[in-house]
């Protein structure tokens, strides 16, 4: 554990869902109630990730991927974040596709990232054909998904329990946030000039390509070097091809209400590349190593 | 000495034509050497090594005004050159934390 004296926070850092996840919390809150948020943070990241793993042969998205066209019931919050990821596909026109994990596996990210970066392969298998989540049937607590579809719901299942369990915490200590590598969610009220976030460059994590202040709501950050097993072999999918995205945008950081849609956004900015500019509160950092953003700046 | 067993002096011209010769040899020598130097090649080809693209640290920023509801973040300090009319402020305090993309484990 460590303190920032400077600000006043103490850091709480805990491994979950494959990533360092950390709760921040005011230094001077009573101890017991830092330990008890910890605790509940935990709990939550730990619940999704026996809901969401996908390499969990007994979790509840490697049993439904294993249905094989046959209707499953789900969970509340199964059926809750399968929603919210069909109506993110249908909100970007399938830029952001959860019905990738077929393609990703045959790009080779086919068990966790450390055995996939110990075995790492060159050659690419055929791409398997994505965008068939507007094939997906979920009525209620029912989920159907079509013959050879499979749901990848790592990020933003990542995104999700980052904020349900900064909502928890939020009950317990007055302010704070939840870094779950790279999804960052705060919650509370924050001091009144917000705090201070580093923005890491992908290719060197000592170098701090922006500083941003926030007051509220999400940052999530996706990249696509971090996690890549070979020469444009990451795990961002491009549902267009069907293969690991061909982008000169190497890092993509947005700011969003909710640390699902900025997750969901920083995948769709990395595709679409500057002209994301436009609409999402964005800092890109491009394959030449130049920074834009449209984040406002301070005066 | 004998005037048989004297050597004989080599012409101004002879020993001047040798002299160029040397020099040009000498000159030539390291640019026909380079041309045997094999070129580099990228560490990315042909390997199952991780992508790595080497880009300059401390490039610059480029501002551009993006969507009005982005109500909870403010850019405070640019590492590098801000091309914008309103350059964020300097600040010198370390961040409450710093964010990347997830990362495998060390």
């Amino acid at each position: 554990m460590q303190t920032d004296t400077k600000r006043s926070v103490r850091r709480q850092v805990f491994r979950a869902m494959g990533t360092s996840v950390v709760l921040i919390t005011p230094e001077d809150v009573d101890p017991t109630d830092r330990d008890r948020a910890l605790r509940v943070v935990e709990e939550e990241f730990a619940e999704q990730e026996q809901r969401f793993s996908r390499f969990r042969a007994d979790s509840e998205l490697s049993v439904a991927n294993r249905a094989e066209a046959r209707p499953t019931r789900v969970s509340g919050p199964f059926a809750a974040l399968v929603g919210r990821a069909l109506r993110a596909a249908a909100a970007t026109d399938g830029l952001f596709d959860p019905t990738v994990l077929p393609a990703m596996v045959a790009a080779g990210y086919d068990r966790t990232f450390e055995d996939v970066i110990v075995t790492a392969r060159e050659v690419l298998r055929p791409p398997a054909p994505t965008g068939r989540w507007r094939e997906i049937v979920l009525d209620l607590d029912l989920l159907t998904l079509p013959e050879g579809v499979g749901l990848d719901l790592g990020g933003i299942a990542k995104g999700w329990t980052a904020d349900r369990a900064a909502r928890r915490a939020a009950d317990i200590v007055p302010w704070g946030l939840v870094d779950a590598g790279g999804d960052i969610r705060t919650f509370g009220d924050l001091p009144p000039d917000g705090i201070e976030i580093g923005v890491e460059h992908p290719f060197d994590a000592q170098v701090e390509v922006l500083r941003l202040s926030l007051t509220h709501g999400s940052l999530a950050t996706s990249s696509i070097v971090r996690r890549s097993w070979g020469p444009n072999l990451h795990h961002l999918i491009d549902p267009r091809t069907g293969r690991p995205a061909a982008t000169d945008v190497v890092q993509a950081s947005i700011w969003a209400d909710t640390c699902v849609e900025a997750e969901v956004n920083a995948k769709v900015a990395l595709l679409r590349g500057v002209p994301a500019l436009g609409d999402l509160a964005a800092t890109l950092v491009l394959e030449d190593g130049s920074v834009v953003t449209s984040m406002p700046v301070a005066a | 000495m004998d005037a048989n067993t004297k050597k004989k002096r080599l012409s101004k011209k002879t020993v001047r034509a040798i002299a160029w010769a040397a020099g040009g040899v000498a000159f030539a020598v390291p640019w026909v050497t380079l041309q045997f130097v094999p070129t580099a090649t990228s560490s990315a080809q042909g390997t199952t090594s991780p992508q790595v693209i080497v880009v300059p640290a401390g490039s610059e920023v480029t501002v551009l005004s993006g969507p009005s509801g982005a109500t909870g973040v403010k850019v405070i300090r640019s590492s590098a050159t801000t091309t914008t009319t309103a350059s964020a402020p300097t600040v010198k305090s370390a961040p409450v934390t710093t964010t990347g993309a997830s990362a495998p484990p060390p």
